[in-house]
């Protein structure tokens, strides 16, 4: 056999592994995994590393604890396998593990994240602006550095609900069972959390 | 639904990520995997089941509990032999109630033995029973009743005698068994059921069939239980044949 037919038999192989992992659910992919199959928890790892990673360093504002974070996550998430019910929703878990683990954090380094901050916003800066708006935001590379530097001031919950929607891609109802609130109050957080940006940013840039 | 404002922070979050580009290292997507790849070939680490905070320090402290009360109730069980008999004769008490109700009918199985005492000895525990049980309330009575000198024996005639001179002993010492003493009276004026009944059969001797059948049927209001009321009109029975 020569060493040309034999790469070409395993690039075929590997594109059918792909062909298969791609079609294959991220729970099917993980409870593969569960029962000893690698390559399933790499086709898994890949769909979500960047999200998460994303979640991660925007909650910590891109500190250096980032990265030891990041892979305490896939770390708890590895070790739990065993864990992971098969009727569960592996997003929502992988997304639970990775808040708690940053609740851990910020204990850890004294910053409180349970404060629920809503009660104390003035409805009236949450002004509906209509379709389009009174103004319509450029969104150019100066606006989106503005948008980092306010979800970082958002205040944590509704940074957080923000986050788990735009980066992670969740439900309202899969936030809300990740935070562990109720639907509606992922739904205000999340509203106020864009009003907030939304009224920034036209200040800034409108 | 999306809406405008919502759509707008949703395209401008896009373009920064767009502009930062961020993604985990390859080192750290390496190590991970190579993690996932190792955790493969060996089993998954059982879940730690933490104790509760609170556990030991309740654990302690029922030890404490349990080697005090045992600490203190040993010695003066040693001191007071008969007060752990006192508490099982106690429970037994319970039951009493039941026990009394069926002794007339062990008084007929035993009548061959000692018809005497029995049916008697049966209806003085009633009448004890039911006049403890007015007088005073269960649980006092219970404690009486389980007392060294109200220890009642119930399987023989001999036992019978016992309890007899246990209740005479007991309604002397306890005052609040002193109303016993009237319906006790009241027993003692009702004769012995075995002179009673060698008296009715010297009457049938004599053939004075007019005397024993009265005599009997005071006997029989009596002790109508008495194995000497089928006995003996059976006899009448023959007698008239």
């Amino acid at each position: 056999m020569s060493a040309h037919t034999a790469t070409s038999r395993y690039s075929v192989r590997m594109d059918a592994h792909a062909d298969d992992t791609q079609n294959r659910s991220d729970e099917e992919l993980f409870l593969a995994y569960t029962v000893g199959d690698a390559a399933a928890f790499e086709s898994v790892y890949r769909r979500h590393k960047d999200r998460l990673y994303r979640f991660v360093y925007r909650q910590l504002n891109g500190s250096a604890a980032v990265d030891e974070i990041f892979q305490d996550v896939w770390t708890r998430v590895i070790r739990a396998r065993a864990d992971f019910r098969k009727d569960g929703v592996f997003i929502t878990w992988l997304y639970s593990i990775a808040r708690n683990r940053l609740i851990d954090h910020f204990r850890a380094d004294g910053r409180r994240r349970d404060v629920f901050v809503e009660d104390e916003e003035d409805e009236s800066q949450h002004a509906d602006f209509g379709e389009r708006g009174p103004q319509a935001l450029a969104i150019n590379a100066e606006l989106a550095q503005r948008l980092k530097e306010l979800i970082g001031d958002l205040p944590p919950p509704q940074q957080e609900v923000f986050l788990l929607k735009e980066e992670a891609g969740l439900s309202v109802q899969q936030i809300a069972t990740v935070t562990g609130c109720d639907p509606e109050t992922a739904k205000s957080r999340l509203r106020y959390a864009i009003n907030k940006l939304r009224k920034h940013l036209l200040e800034d840039h409108g | 639904m999306v809406n405008k404002n919502e759509q707008e922070i949703r395209d401008a979050y896009a373009e920064l990520n767009r502009h930062e580009s961020l993604r985990s290292p390859d080192s750290l997507d390496a190590a991970i995997l190579a993690e996932s790849r190792r955790a493969v070939h060996s089993k998954p680490a059982p879940v730690r089941k933490s104790m509760p905070k609170w556990a030991p320090p309740l654990a302690m402290a029922a030890t404490v509990i349990l080697t005090a009360t045992l600490v203190i109730l040993v010695p003066e069980q040693a001191e007071n032999p008969g007060a752990p008999q006192a508490v099982v004769a106690s429970q037994e008490s319970a039951s009493e109630p039941v026990v009394l109700a069926t002794a007339n009918d062990d008084s007929n199985i035993d009548t061959s033995t000692s018809d005497s005492g029995v049916s008697q000895v049966s209806k003085r525990k009633q009448s004890v029973a039911a006049v403890a049980e007015e007088a005073a309330p269960v649980e006092s009575f219970s404690r009486l009743a389980t007392s060294p000198e109200f220890s009642i024996q119930r399987d023989s005639a001999a036992d019978a005698i016992q309890l007899e001179e246990s209740i005479a002993t007991f309604s002397d010492s306890v005052p609040l068994l002193s109303t016993l003493d009237s319906s006790e009276q009241t027993q003692d004026t009702v004769e012995d059921p075995v002179k009673w009944k060698s008296r009715i059969e010297e009457l049938l001797k004599e053939d004075d069939l007019e005397a024993a059948d009265e005599e009997f049927s005071e006997f029989k209001k009596v002790y109508p239980q008495h194995p000497f009321v089928a006995q003996y009109e059976k006899r009448r029975q023959s007698r008239t044949e």
